[in-house]
C-alpha cells in the first residue's frame, strides 16, 4: 500500500555499510568520560556517601571477560584482588546472582570462608556488596568496606542500591564508549587502508593493468617480492608517482 | 559464476591460526578493498555461501598478512640482518619495476632512479 520509500540513490552509496559504525563514533566526540574516569568517580561517591568506611571498590567485568578495577585505598584492592584470587567472595556472589550481599562480620560469616579469614586479617570486618546491573545484564559489582562490625544495616543497603544503579547506567554508558572508540579507530584505518589500495589500483590501470582484479594481483605479488603489507606496496606505489609528477614539473 | 574453489577450509584454518576473529579477518579484507560484510565473509568461512574470485583473493591475501605478520614478530634477528633503509630501497625498486616498465616503453622518462 504505501509508496516505496526506498532511497533512490542506494545504487551509489558505499558497497561496506559504514553507516552504523559512523553513527555509533557521531556519539564520541561529545563525551571524554571513560571507564576509568567513570570508575573513579563512582567509587569517590560510594566512599563519601557511606560514612565510616574503610573503603570502597568498584569491579566492572565486561563482555570479554576483561575486569576494571577503582578502589579508594590499598585495603580495599587488596580485598579486592583476592575474591579473585579465590575465586569467592561478596562480590563474585552479588555481581552472579543480581542480589546484594551484606556481611556482618568477617569473623564469623561462613559463607566464604577463605576470602572472610583474608579479608578479616586485612581489617575488613563489615561488607556491603550490590550488583551493577545495566539493561538486563550483570556487568559488575560495587561495594563498601568497614573495619567495624555489624556496620551496615537497611539504610545503607537502600543507599548502595540507588548508587549501584546509576553507577552501572554510567559505567555501561562508558564501556560501550570506549567499545565504540577502539571500532572508530580500526574502521579509520581500514579505510585509510583501503583509499590507499584503491588509489594504487588507479594507478596500475592508468599503467596498463587489464582490470582492477589485475591490478590487485600486482599489488600482491610485489608484496610478496618486497615483504611488506599490500598496504605498503600500495602507499609506495602513490608515493613513487606523486614524486615523479613533481619532478617533472620542476624539471 | 565462479564462487567456489574449496578455499574456504585453508583460509578459516589460516584465521584460527593467525588468531583472528572472523571481525578482525573482515576488517583486513576491507582494508585491502573487499566489498563484502562480515556476515559473506562468516558464511563464506562455514561454507554456507560463495564469494566472488576476486573477493577470495582479497580474502586470501588478508589472513596470509595476518600470518605473515605473526611469524615475523617471532623471529629472531641477527647482527647483520638488512637495515631499514635497504629494506626501504628493495621496496622502491620494485615498485620502480612495477611502474617502470609502461615509463620506459614510453620513453618519456629515463630509467628509474636508483635510490641513494
Amino acid at each position: 500500500m504505501d509508496e516505496n520509500t526506498q532511497p533512490k540513490d542506494a545504487a551509489v552509496a558505499p558497497s561496506v555499510d559504514l553507516s552504523a559504525a559512523l553513527t555509533q563514533m557521531a556519539g564520541l566526540v561529545l563525551s571524554r568520560e571513560t571507564v576509568d574516569t567513570a570508575l573513579g568517580l563512582v567509587t569517590t561517591l560510594a566512599a563519601a556517601t557511606l560514612a565510616g568506611n574503610l573503603g570502597a571498590g568498584v569491579t566492572v567485568v565486561d563482555e570479554h571477560g576483561r575486569r576494571s578495577r577503582a578502589a579508594s585505598n590499598r585495603a580495599v584492592e587488596v580485598a579486592d584482588a583476592l575474591q579473585y584470587e579465590l575465586n569467592e567472595g561478596p562480590c563474585l556472589t552479588a555481581a552472579r546472582t543480581r542480589a546484594l550481599v551484606r556481611i556482618d562480620d568477617t569473623l564469623d560469616d561462613e559463607r566464604w570462608p577463605q576470602w572472610n579469614e583474608k579479608a578479616g586479617e586485612l581489617g575488613v570486618r563489615s561488607v556491603l556488596s550490590a550488583p551493577l546491573v545495566a539493561a538486563g545484564e550483570s556487568i559488575g559489582a560495587m561495594k563498601v568496606y568497614s573495619e567495624r562490625p555489624r556496620k551496615y544495616g537497611p539504610h545503607d543497603e537502600h543507599v548502595l542500591r540507588l548508587l549501584a544503579e546509576q553507577a552501572a547506567i554510567l559505567l555501561a554508558n562508558s564501556q560501550s564508549l570506549r567499545e565504540s572508540r577502539r571500532l572508530s579507530r580500526q574502521l579509520t584505518d581500514a579505510l585509510s587502508s583501503r583509499d590507499a589500495v584503491a588509489r594504487a589500483t588507479g594507478v596500475l590501470l592508468a599503467e596498463g593493468a587489464g582490470s582492477v582484479e589485475e591490478a590487485f594481483a600486482t599489488l600482491a605479488t610485489a608484496a610478496r617480492r618486497a615483504g611488506r603489507s599490500v598496504e605498503e606496496v600500495a602507499r609506495a606505489v602513490v608515493d613513487v608517482v606523486v614524486a615523479r609528477n613533481v619532478d617533472s614539473r620542476s624539471a | 559464476m565462479d564462487t567456489e574453489d574449496g578455499r574456504h577450509g585453508a583460509i578459516e584454518a589460516a584465521r584460527l591460526r593467525a588468531e583472528l576473529t572472523v571481525q578482525d579477518l573482515w576488517l583486513r579484507y576491507v582494508a585491502l578493498g573487499g566489498s563484502g560484510d562480515a556476515f559473506d565473509i562468516d558464511g563464506y568461512l562455514q561454507e554456507l555461501v560463495g564469494l566472488d574470485r576476486f573477493e577470495r583473493d582479497v580474502l586470501a591475501q588478508a589472513v596470509n598478512e595476518a600470518l605473515e605478520e605473526r611469524y615475523r614478530a617471532a623471529r629472531v634477528p641477527l647482527s647483520s640482518g638488512l637495515s631499514d633503509q635497504s629494506e626501504a630501497e628493495r621496496l622502491r625498486r620494485i615498485v620502480d619495476e612495477l611502474l617502470g616498465q609502461k615509463a620506459r616503453a614510453r620513453e618519456d622518462e629515463g630509467p628509474p632512479r636508483a635510490g641513494h
